[in-house]
């Protein structure tokens, strides 16, 4: 599966119940063309579409590729995140 | 290149180096950081901007707006956005014409950042990818800012450190010189000693030069002693310590026939008396008497400088008496010490008659002994106790007075044809060159008799016109020195009242230094007698002659040789002995021992020995078995 067709979203969840839920994070996967991504989270146990996802409002995206400003250097643009994909490694997971 | 100078030049290197180095390794250090935080701000940015665009009714248009507004602000080199099929929305990109820094430095240091890059979307839509990167004239700029300072920092430092270590090298400078300067002095036969430098290492080199100097010296002085002893047995009456007859009489031989002699008047004294009182009152009495004889004589020396005393028979003492002294004066006074020493001893019977007569250029020493004997025994038929003079025949012609010789030596100074140089030829032992040594000659009167310099030296010495005809010898020497390169050398009269004028020196030099070529090829020498008591003046020659290549050392050498000693430190070329040693060699084993020995401790501190006043070919042969380098005199002379 191609890195660039995957995604991390955060999502603002919003409901009838709760209308300004908490943020929270969303693994969207875009197909070809890219209109309407499968989002997998721990919200839904199915994996939908974002067309019939309506508790949540993406804010921002992102993925591996733009979460390094340079590999050589200590500092990475987003050092939490490189935290958590360390801790992933550590872990097991590749 | 020196050693000084190496050292000079690797610690400028080094430090130069290193300098550099620190300077690029800190310039490498910023740049990293530099393009770390240009990384970091690209991708900043373009996550902002994404949030900022992420609406539900975001349209590419908006993006376009956007992104273009964001150009215009003018701290970016790029922005791109790409829609999500491949299709470029927005492509800007300027290039600075101020780099902010010069051309070569950005060349050098180019800054290597990552474009900061973001997706853009509303809401689950993908609109595209941004992509931006900052102007890097700014970093460029701090970059050249820290490199000047840095620069300039170090430039500090460096010249800080350039001037202790000039100092540190200044302090080892002096006793490496001193060391180089002892080392230099023992080439050239100048065995000195220095003060020991405090740098260990020098401390150490110094020491052992020191040792073996001293070392040299005190076996040269043992061996001198000896030798020493020898040449007082072979040449000199025991009882009296006066030259003994052989030696004298050798003496005189030459005195009437070399052209450069210091003497100019013979006297004999003699005890007429010494038989009787010999048989009257013993033989130690008459010894003591001859004892003190000896030492009246003896101490007229100190009176006129180069007066040369010997026994020539039981009773008859021999006085040669320098050219220029006034002999009538001083034997006056001598018969005057004399009386006195001898009536204490002898009463009625300490009769002293004293005869002399001047040197005549080439007459034959036997009718010369025979002249002043007649004058002794018409002292002692005129009564006894007193001085006659023996007349000889004068040259018409001839200045008489101090005035006339005066302006007539002004004259040959002035007249280029009044003065020449006669060449004698010499043999140099293993040297084929054409060696000459070459006495003046002066001229009184267009047409006169050329005269030896024996004749008018000893009188230009009384009128302080001898360092000016000095001059003229040497300017000759030089010029012919010149004109024939063929001649190997030119050995060259210098009086010792000249060495001893600053003047003359000066001029002298001035002299030397306008003939490179021919300077190299002349040898100067300096009576022993004279040039021994002016030691420093001889020192401060050699040193200073040697240093333009010429040669120096001491004629008419060996009645001095006791102070041999002297000789050690002076960096002398060579010796000439005096013919009183060299007359008769091959038959006087006494003397053969003494020159043998004088040859090898001369030779032992680089000093070359020649014998003048070689008469035969019996001498000749003997002369270079013994280790003479080379030989002056008739025996040589070519015809």
């Amino acid at each position: 599966m191609p890195d660039a067709r995957l995604r991390l979203v955060y999502a603002r969840a919003t409901g009838a119940a709760r209308p300004n839920g908490p943020v929270h994070l969303v693994l969207a996967w875009f197909p070809a063309g890219g209109r309407d991504p499968l989002l997998l989270d721990n919200r839904d146990v199915l994996v939908k579409p974002a067309s019939l996802r309506a508790d949540l409002k993406p804010v921002f995206s992102f993925n591996g590729a733009e979460s390094w400003s340079d590999t050589q250097e200590a500092a990475p643009a987003r050092p939490m995140w490189v935290d958590v994909l360390r801790r992933a490694r550590e872990e097991g997971f590749e | 290149m020196s050693m000084y100078r190496q050292l000079w030049l690797s610690i400028l290197a080094i430090a130069l180096l290193g300098l550099l180095a620190g300077l690029y390794a800190v310039l490498l250090n910023a740049r990293g950081y530099l393009e770390t935080e240009l990384a970091r701000k690209n991708h900043d940015n373009a996550a902002a901007l994404a949030l900022a665009l992420n609406r539900h009714d975001t349209t590419a248009d908006d993006v376009v707006v956007a992104a273009t507004a964001m150009f215009d602000s003018g701290h970016y080199e790029l922005v791109r956005v790409t829609d999500p099929d491949g299709r470029m929305l927005v492509d800007l990109a300027r290039r600075d014409d101020d780099a902010g820094a010069p051309d070569w430095f950005v060349a050098w240091l180019t800054l290597r950042s990552l474009p900061g890059s973001a997706q853009l979307s509303a809401g689950w839509a993908p609109l595209g990818t941004l992509v931006l990167m900052s102007r890097s004239h700014f970093a460029y700029q701090a970059l050249w800012h820290t490199a000047l300072s840095m620069a300039g920092a170090m430039a500090l430092i460096a010249l800080l450190g350039i001037g202790l270590v000039s100092l540190v090298l200044h302090r080892i400078r002096r006793p490496m010189q001193a060391v180089i300067e002892q080392a230099r002095a023992i080439t050239e036969h100048r065995f000195v000693t220095i003060p020991e430098p405090r740098v260990p290492e020098f401390r150490q080199l110094a020491a052992a030069m020191n040792d073996t100097v001293g070392r040299l010296r005190g076996q040269f002085e043992e061996d001198a002693r000896h030798y020493d002893n020898l040449r007082r047995e072979a040449n000199f009456d025991p009882l009296t310590g006066l030259a003994n007859r052989t030696f004298f009489l050798a003496s005189l031989d030459h005195a009437v026939e070399a052209e450069d002699t210091l003497f100019g008047a013979l006297a004999i004294i003699r005890i007429p008396h010494l038989d009787r009182i010999n048989r009257e009152q013993g033989r130690e009495v008459a010894d003591e008497l001859l004892r003190q004889v000896g030492r009246a004589i003896a101490e007229l020396a100190p009176f006129c400088v180069g007066a040369h005393a010997g026994r020539l028979t039981g009773a008859d003492f021999g006085l040669l008496l320098p050219a220029g002294c006034d002999s009538a004066g001083l034997l006056d006074e001598l018969l005057g010490h004399l009386g006195e020493a001898m009536e204490a001893a002898a009463e009625r019977d300490g009769e002293v008659d004293i005869g002399y007569g001047d040197l005549v250029h080439g007459e034959d020493p036997a009718r010369l002994l025979a002249r002043v004997d007649a004058a002794v025994a018409w002292a002692q038929s005129a009564g006894g106790n007193r001085v006659c003079h023996a007349a000889a025949d004068s040259a018409p012609g001839l200045p008489v007075s101090a005035a006339e010789w005066r302006s007539a030596i002004h004259y040959a100074l002035q007249d280029g044809d009044a003065l020449k140089l006669v060449h004698h030829a010499m043999r140099i032992h293993g040297d084929p060159a054409t060696h000459r040594e070459c006495p003046l000659r002066m001229r009184v009167g267009d047409d006169g008799e050329w005269l030896p310099a024996s004749r008018f030296l000893p009188l230009a010495e009384r009128l302080g016109l001898v360092q000016e005809l000095d001059l003229a010898t040497l300017a000759m020497a030089l010029r012919e020195l010149d004109a024939d390169e063929c001649l190997g050398g030119l050995w060259v009269n210098l009086s010792a009242r000249s060495i001893a004028d600053p003047a003359f020196l000066r001029q002298m030099k001035d002299l030397l230094e306008r003939h490179p070529d021919g300077r190299s090829r002349l040898w100067l020498e300096v009576p022993e007698t004279g040039g021994l008591r002016r030691l420093s003046a001889l020192r401060d020659l050699a040193r200073d002659l040697k240093a333009l290549g010429c040669h120096v050392g001491l004629e008419h050498y060996g009645h001095h040789f006791n102070q041999i000693g002297l000789l050690y430190d002076l960096g002398l070329d060579f010796l000439k002995v005096d013919p009183g040693f060299v007359h008769g060699i091959d038959g006087n084993p006494g003397n053969q021992t003494f020159l043998a020995g004088l040859c090898e401790i001369a030779h032992r501190i680089g000093i070359r020995v020649y014998a003048e006043g070689v008469e035969t070919e019996a001498e000749l042969d003997k002369l270079i078995e013994l280790g003479f380098d080379g030989v002056t005199g008739v025996a040589v002379r070519e015809v």
